[in-house]
């Protein structure tokens, strides 16, 4: 009952303050990207609320359960580093342009129509798959804590996400995105403590899931390997951490509903500045959390599905104020997830598509009841897919978002720093990434399997720099193109530039410091105890 | 020996991140001092 009732009062608080923003929305601009007026500390929370969701909380909680913690961290490595390659080198570009959408930015990069609607659908596409994705993991949640069915769930879901986003678009999502930032923030670093104590205490805890029977080398650097484990061989495993970190990366780099977060941005520094406090939360979360799921294999080793192992842990192992955190922030980052995706996936099929193919622009009244009836309906049919569909939270998240490492990867940082990129190269580019990754992953359905190092992604990602590097051996480069990507270059002065560059160069010795102390938290929770015996 | 090279690198990446982020505000700050000096009136942020 207390779990329902924690997830009720957060429901209501979300829903409150998208009704309280609906009054403040009085323009396109703020129903897009939030007027322009985010500060460091909300588009951390976006940024990174965004990204969590039910397939990090439940989808990897459950493969590191199964034994592949240690892996999980070595992707994260290369994965979190994506925010600050991200914002130097696609971010601050995007922000720089004044788009509303990021297919608007590489439409307008290539002056065509062509390249913004294949980015568009791209965008449409990937966004909504990942989005029944999370809507599922959280409606598992929900049936699990509250006991009503999981199509009732799932409506439940819908009405609360869909509700806020409709109403206040950007900027009930940048609050409410920083609000759950914390929530799940809070829920993971609380936890830890006393799922360790339950484990029996630090250090036996992790010494004891390094040393278990039944997950042998849960804790090793490689997780567990061999003919019928998930993974291989060592060497296997972490190429597989490595490639699918790096494709993490790139997604983290370029999505639609990463980099996106940036155009909210108040300025170009605040956008640094967030990506840096977000590469520092992601590392520092899922630290903590994946050493403590590793631990409750040491309290229960048979929890089915593996996906309920950090829910399980909040109903059972943790006093129940502190599970309520926890369940109120897992269905937080879902819900953060939902609402960014369906805000993205609304704005780009209003902005990008319906405006589009008109042969007038709306009026920015139009443009704002338009894109809330287009929610409406993207909403509805996610439900619909989301209720016929079984739920499946992690491989449908990764294949739905790594799409986007192979069909933008290339071209999002190509519009920045080549001048010779033509719009046939970009629009190829997109289309050939696309299917290369759709390509490779039908092929596991004829029962060929791929070696690590031709996951799906990769095929998607060679295919897409060879249709750029080809394709734009055709068609010529507009002045249009060459003012537009001139403009782009010009890096913005601030009024109070000084005052802004001596705050954001103290940002470097942040992250450094973070790095030597997650070191030490590193060595002392992790290693130490490992090596114990 | 694995493990000891993880527990180094994953706190040690944002070391490296700190370097990276660095070098790309040298190199912004200079890009801004060379705009100064083309153009004396001030820009204001796009």
């Amino acid at each position: 009952m207390a779990f329902l009732l924690g997830i009720i009062i957060s429901f209501c608080v979300y829903v409150s303050i998208g009704i309280f923003l609906f009054r403040k929305v009085k323009s396109s601009e703020e129903y897009y990207v939030s007027g322009r007026s985010g500060n460091t500390l909300m588009i951390t929370g976006t940024l990174v609320a965004s990204f969590l969701s039910t397939v990090s909380f439940m989808g990897e909680a459950g493969f590191s359960y199964e034994g592949y913690p240690i892996l999980l961290l070595i992707l994260v490595i290369f994965n979190a580093s994506g925010y600050i390659f991200g914002v130097f080198l696609f971010g601050r570009y995007l922000r720089r342009s004044k788009s509303l959408t990021v297919p608007e930015f590489f439409g307008n990069r290539f002056h065509s129509k062509k390249v913004r609607l294949a980015a568009a659908i791209t965008t449409i596409l990937g966004i909504a798959a990942y989005l029944v994705a999370v809507t599922q993991g959280a409606a598992v949640l929900l049936a699990e804590v509250s006991g009503v069915s999981y199509p009732m769930a799932l409506v439940i879901m819908w009405v609360v996400y869909s509700s806020f986003t409709i109403l206040s678009g950007a900027k009930g999502v940048m609050v409410n995105d920083t609000i759950m930032f914390f929530l799940f923030s809070i829920a993971t670093y609380l936890s830890f403590p006393y799922i360790i104590k339950s484990a029996g205490g630090f250090p036996d805890a992790v010494t004891k899931a390094a040393n278990l029977a039944e997950r042998p080398d849960l804790l090793s650097w490689h997780g567990i390997t061999g003919p019928a484990a998930t993974m291989g061989t060592p060497w296997e495993a972490l190429a597989w951490a490595v490639i699918m970190g790096l494709v993490w990366g790139i997604v983290i780099a370029v999505s639609p509903w990463q980099s996106s977060r940036y155009l909210m941005a108040r300025n170009e520094h605040v956008a640094i500045r967030a990506g840096v406090w977000a590469t520092i939360s992601i590392l520092t979360v899922y630290l903590f959390l994946h050493i403590s799921i590793s631990t409750i294999t040491t309290i229960k080793a048979d929890i089915a599905p593996t996906e309920k192992v950090f829910i399980w842990a909040a109903m059972n192992i943790v006093p129940t104020w502190l599970g309520v955190i926890i369940v109120s922030g897992i269905m937080a980052a879902a819900l953060s997830s939902c609402s960014s995706f369906l805000q993205i996936i609304g704005s780009s099929i209003t902005r990008d598509i319906m405006e589009q193919s008109r042969k007038k622009e709306y009026t920015d009244h139009h443009l704002l009841r338009a894109s809330r009836i287009s929610m409406v309906v993207i909403s509805l049919i996610i439900l619909l897919i989301g209720l016929f569909q079984p739920p499946a939270v992690m491989w449908i998240g990764y294949f739905a978002a790594t799409l986007f490492a192979a069909s933008w990867g290339p071209i999002a940082i190509s519009s920045v720093f080549s001048k010779k990129v033509t719009k046939e190269g970009a629009f190829w580019s997109i289309v050939f990434g696309f299917f290369g990754v759709i390509l490779g992953e039908s092929l596991g359905m004829f029962g060929i399997s791929l070696p690590v190092y031709l996951n799906p992604v990769i095929i998607g990602l060679i295919l897409s720099i060879g249709a750029l590097i080809i394709g734009s051996k055709y068609g010529t480069i507009t002045i249009e193109e060459r003012e537009f990507h001139a403009n782009i270059l010009q890096t913005p002065i601030e009024i109070d530039e000084q005052k802004e560059m001596n705050i954001t160069r103290r940002y470097p010795a942040y992250l450094m410091i973070s790095g030597v102390m997650i070191i030490m938290v590193t060595l002392v929770f992790y290693y130490w105890p490992i090596n114990m015996n | 020996m694995g493990e000891l090279i993880f527990s180094l690198s994953y706190g040690g990446s944002l070391i490296v991140m700190g370097w990276i982020t660095k070098v790309f505000l040298v190199r912004m700050k200079r890009n801004q001092e060379e705009i100064k000096a083309k153009d004396p009136i001030e820009k204001v942020g796009m």
